[in-house]
């Protein structure tokens, strides 16, 4: 089949990374509000059910590991869960504010 | 589970098992971000076995909004990671929901605009990593920097738009400004008379500061009470001008019947004869206009 050429941008590497937990850097601190609430606690066991179905999304920092972008309330349940590794997608970009549009 | 690589592959092969009926709003957000600032995640689909009959190759898992955008937006492929999973777990996934659909925090633009201007990002690199018009921006910028917090949470809330946030922020008193944008709120004060409301604190502040009381006794400035003050200005300038007004209609018509008086030969005889030969300056220079 031939490919039309693409027009939009993907913001992303297309190779997706396993990441051992400890090298990525969340940008806030879940509070344990959070972690109390049914959001949560809903997420925590569709992981621990099923895993991750997307991906988390990071930015590789110079020598400072990877920055979360997206995906905060998902890597704590990881933690939560005693998981070691987790499937990273490579942004090219740093900002994680045009994630909240899904 | 097995992903590896991120594919582009052909949108019309892709199968939606259970589709989801969305708001077309926010999907129209998705549509316009997609456009903006490209897709910043791959959807997720899983392959179907090889003896299906239809032609569609793979599973819808997750990313339908931004397949539809894709669509929309006239790509007939989308970059997608291709999961294997069994029949059953690929029904669980594509049902199950494990992120946040939460709406953006109020103040996640704050967050975000802070956390991109520590990293060294400049307001026109911020914008277009945002895909966000660079004059609303700059007016974020601008109440962080001034520190008017609670006004960008009155705009992320939607209570105050930005223009008059900006407008409110503008000058350098904190208690003005929370004053203003709490009678905003409540629709005391709107549009054009925001810079003058604040005009006439800040005037009078100044008068205070140059009376040399530098710290006046004075109650804590809130929304009601400055649009109190407000008013009062408004209802003495209101005066002056009905004053004003008055005072020219009657000047006009004296000065008419003094012309008028005075084209009288006989009025004019009269005066003589009673000895008044002069004018007062103001009345003889309206007569003769």
């Amino acid at each position: 089949m031939k490919r039309a050429p693409a027009n939009l941008r993907s913001a992303f590497q297309s190779n997706i990374l396993t990441l051992p937990l400890s090298s990525i850097v969340p940008q806030k601190s879940t509070t344990a509000e959070v972690v109390r609430s049914s959001i949560f606690k809903q997420i925590l066991s569709s992981v621990r059910e099923i895993g991750l179905i997307e991906p988390l999304v990071v930015y590789p920092q110079e020598g400072k590991g990877f920055l979360l972008l997206d995906g905060h309330l998902r890597f704590e349940a990881l933690k939560i869960l005693g998981r070691e590794e987790v499937n990273c997608i490579l942004s090219t970009d740093d900002e994680s504010y045009t994630y909240n549009k899904r | 589970m097995n992903q590896q690589k991120v594919e582009s592959i052909p949108i019309s092969d892709i199968r939606i098992i259970n589709p989801r009926s969305r708001n077309r709003i926010k999907w129209q957000l998705v549509v316009q971000s997609i456009a903006t600032v490209g897709l910043k995640r791959p959807i997720t689909v899983a392959l179907r076995p090889q003896s299906v009959s239809d032609g569609k190759r793979y599973d819808l898992v997750c990313g339908q909004g931004r397949m539809e955008a894709f669509v929309e937006l006239g790509e007939m492929f989308i970059p997608a990671i291709i999961i294997e999973a069994p029949e059953q777990d690929r029904q669980l996934m594509s049902l199950v929901e494990n992120i946040a659909r939460r709406p953006a925090l109020t103040h996640a633009i704050l967050f975000e605009v802070r956390v991109l201007r520590e990293r060294g990002h400049s307001s026109e690199q911020i914008a277009r990593k945002l895909g966000l018009d660079r004059a609303y921006l700059y007016g974020i910028c601008n109440l962080i920097d001034k520190g008017e917090e609670f006004l960008v949470l009155a705009v992320e809330g939607g209570r105050i738009p930005l223009s008059v946030a900006v407008e409110i922020a503008t000058g350098n008193n904190h208690e003005i400004s929370r004053a203003l944008s709490e009678a905003y709120e409540k629709g005391d004060l709107r549009g054009a008379r925001i810079t003058a409301a604040r005009r006439v604190i800040s005037q009078r502040l100044e008068k205070q500061r140059l009376q040399g009381k530098t710290s006046p006794p004075r109650r804590k400035l809130t929304g009601a009470s400055l649009v109190l003050e407000y008013k009062q200005k408004i209802r003495e300038q209101t005066a002056l001008v009905v004053k004003a007004n008055r005072t020219r209609d009657r000047l006009i018509l004296l000065t008419t019947a003094a012309r008028i008086l005075f084209a009288d030969e006989n009025f004019r005889t009269l005066l003589k004869a009673e000895g008044v030969q002069s004018l007062p300056a103001e009345l003889a220079g309206r007569l003769s206009q």
